[in-house]
């Protein structure tokens, strides 16, 4: 199952959706009048992604140094048929999962952490500095960093923190410092920290807060998400389910993923969009941005340091309920994922926690793999799509965007 | 071909006295054509030089602009419009005749494909009854077929923007993009601008193959000093980086 075919299987490319998209991508907008936030981007990210993010070319080659990190996290990813699911839920047609758990980190996010990490060691830097909702994005953030000899600093939103000491501990194991925002360290910290000491934080004030420490420390940021870049490089999803499909002769119908800023979903879906298969990004029924959020411009992080994107968003300053899907619940979505959900070639489905816990339970039972909760959200899309026609002989590809294996405790809310 | 150069100015800024008097200056045959802004409320694709120069013009009565364009006019400087659609909605007929006054066919109407694409059409075929002519505004972020659907129903010289907004200097690989546009755009000509920022990046669009260049945001500061010597200096220096490369 694993590593078979591997120079077959991996891209040499990332592929960026923007040149085949049905309409112009609205560009980032700036926050204020006199200033360019567009322009702070400059400070704070690597030179080489500014240049990847602003230049939209279709095909990016992916550098040798950062092919070998890939294969040595794990890349490519298998692709497994779920017989035994199909079985449970007598489908008559095919379901594929790809299984993005299976790199070191257990998550798809590593695939853009390591280049964005290789381009920052590259000019120099000494430290990088980063967000976490999940732990996902600090695990894969850390362990980059490493591979690249820099140092890492994580700013973890405090719900997390204190639902998932294990991903804090493995963020230190790889070397960073992480704490828990809203935190002291920085302004935007502090001011939300005084009007409530106990503030549950959410993913836009950590990006803010992340910002913020990158800006005054002269250090570089990552993004976890959202940023077109960070979508092109996790295309290697994509590109690889597109091709080990090939390889066994089959085609998708129904391309399933979930959706936190969109980088999972995104990767995975856009190399197929020019084709026929239906799509279906998943949210959380508690983060329904797709069939709740206005889409339109909205700042990236709650301070609004950064410049506006035009999204679906609840609002920068939105809180999330604390599910345990802490990948999900951000409050907007990659631009060029918002406007294919807008024009309809995407549809958004809803899914809420108790849905997606017994998802997870029938998929571990069946699959043998714990799965992330916030892929849960995929599982539970695809279940409701093979039981509402079983007699269906369509071909179902999920992406499983994470292992669960941290996340074990969400079972007993299950049962609440 | 000799390549183009334009340059854009916002109407109003610093004030009309000045761009009067430095436009009846200028040497002949500096410049190709100008580009002249209608101020806008809400300039959200332009850089925050330019989005200064467009609250500062405050006024958005046309009638105010036109000692401007005549001397336009006298001098035989071809001009072109741009102006937001979002401004353009709410004052079309005074537009309108605003162009038709002073003999301008050209217009650019930057947030057109970007946030009016459903209405595009209709307000083509408007402009194609006005006798003007749409001069599509593309960049690195402008889909394949989009592009091609644009040069399918218009036949105008194209202006391609580097950046995603003016005066904004994003990391960048001129001969890419410059090499990407023209394959794409084959046989329209191309004046690139948006974050132009000395000779030298001139020199290399042409060099790539770009047919001119639009200069804005390096001549403001000059600009709003009311040190005309100093815009035309700087004029002249794009101009020879250009010319000096055929
Ligand atoms: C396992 C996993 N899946 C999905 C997500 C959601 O993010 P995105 O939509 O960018 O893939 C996260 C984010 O933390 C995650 O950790």
């Amino acid at each position: 199952m694993y590593q078979t075919k591997e120079q077959e299987i991996l891209p040499e490319y990332w592929y960026n959706v923007v040149p085949d998209l049905p309409e112009q991508l609205s560009p980032p907008k700036d926050s204020s009048r006199d200033s360019s936030s567009i322009e702070l981007l400059k400070q704070i990210l690597p030179e080489k992604l500014l240049e990847q993010e602003f230049s939209f070319r279709r095909n990016e080659r992916i550098p040798d140094e950062i092919m070998d990190l890939y294969i040595q996290i794990g890349r490519p990813t298998p692709l497994v048929r779920a017989r035994n699911l199909e079985k449970k839920l007598s489908y008559s047609g095919k379901i594929f999962f790809k299984y993005e758990g299976a790199t070191v980190t257990g998550s798809h996010k590593i695939n853009t952490a390591l280049p964005q990490a290789y381009y920052a060691a590259n000019e120099g830097v000494e430290e990088v500095v980063t967000e976490t909702g999940a732990g996902q994005w600090g695990t894969a953030t850390a362990l980059a960093a490493s591979l690249n000899s820099m140092r890492s600093k994580v700013f973890m939103v405090s719900t997390s923190y204190k639902q998932k000491p294990l991903r804090k501990q493995i963020m230190e194991i790889y070397g960073a410092n992480v704490v828990s925002s809203p935190s002291n360290e920085t302004d935007f910290g502090k001011k939300i920290l005084k009007e409530n000491k106990d503030h549950p934080g959410s993913l836009g004030i950590a990006i803010s807060e992340a910002v913020e420490y990158a800006l005054e420390k002269g250090y570089k940021y990552m993004l976890g998400s959202v940023m077109n870049s960070v979508i092109t490089h996790q295309s290697i999803i994509g590109l690889e389910t597109k091709k080990q499909l090939e390889l066994q002769g089959e085609e998708a119908d129904v391309m399933i993923g979930c959706v936190g800023g969109g980088s999972n979903f995104s990767g995975f879906a856009f190399p197929f969009i020019s084709g026929k298969a239906e799509m279906i990004a998943t949210t959380a029924e508690e983060v329904p941005k797709f069939t709740h959020g206005k889409f339109g411009y909205d700042f990236i992080d709650t301070a609004g340091i950064l410049p506006q994107l035009k999204m679906f968003s609840l609002g920068a300053d939105f809180v999330p309920p604390g599910i345990y899907a802490g990948g999900l619940r951000y409050h907007g979505a990659a631009p060029a994922l918002s406007m294919l959900v807008h024009s309809g070639r995407i549809r958004a489905e809803d899914v809420g926690e108790n849905e997606v816990i017994s998802a997870m339970r029938l998929f571990s039972g069946t699959q043998g793999i714990i799965p992330a909760p916030e892929s849960g959200h995929a599982i539970a899309s695809a279940i409701r799509y093979a039981r509402q026609d079983p007699a269906s002989k369509k071909t179902i590809v999920v992406n499983i965007s994470g292992h669960g294996l941290l996340d074990l405790s969400i079972f007993s809310r299950g049962k609440q | 071909m000799k390549p183009r150069l334009l340059i854009y100015f916002t109407l109003g800024f610093p004030d009309d006295q000045f761009l009067v008097k430095l436009i009846r200056d200028m040497p002949d045959g500096l410049v190709d054509g100008l580009e002249l802004g209608l101020p806008s409320a809400d300039p959200r694709y332009d850089g925050p030089k330019i989005r200064l120069t467009h609250i500062a013009a405050k006024s958005r009565e046309l009638e105010r602009f036109d000692p401007v364009l005549r001397v336009c006019g006298e001098r035989g400087i071809r001009v072109n419009i741009l102006s937001y659609y979002s401004d353009f909605e709410n004052n079309e007929r005074n537009i309108l005749s605003f162009l038709s006054r002073h003999s301008v066919h050209e217009i650019i109407v930057p947030d057109l494909l970007i946030d009016y694409a459903d209405i595009a059409d209709p307000f083509l075929k408007k402009l194609q009854s006005a006798g003007i002519s749409y001069i599509p505004f593309f960049n690195a972020a402008t889909p394949d077929r989009v592009i091609e659907k644009y040069m399918r129903s218009t036949n105008s010289w194209i202006y391609y923007g580097l950046q995603p907004s003016t005066g904004i200097n994003m990391p960048l690989d001129i001969q890419s993009v410059v090499e990407r546009a023209t394959s794409l755009l084959r046989g329209r000509d191309i004046i690139f601008g948006f974050g132009i920022r000395n000779g030298q990046d001139a020199a290399r669009i042409i060099e790539a193959g770009g047919h001119g260049i639009a200069i804005a945001t390096a001549l403001i500061d000059d600009i709003n000093r009311h040190d005309a010597d100093s815009v035309v200096h700087k004029i002249e220096e794009y101009r020879r980086a250009i010319d000096f490369v055929v």
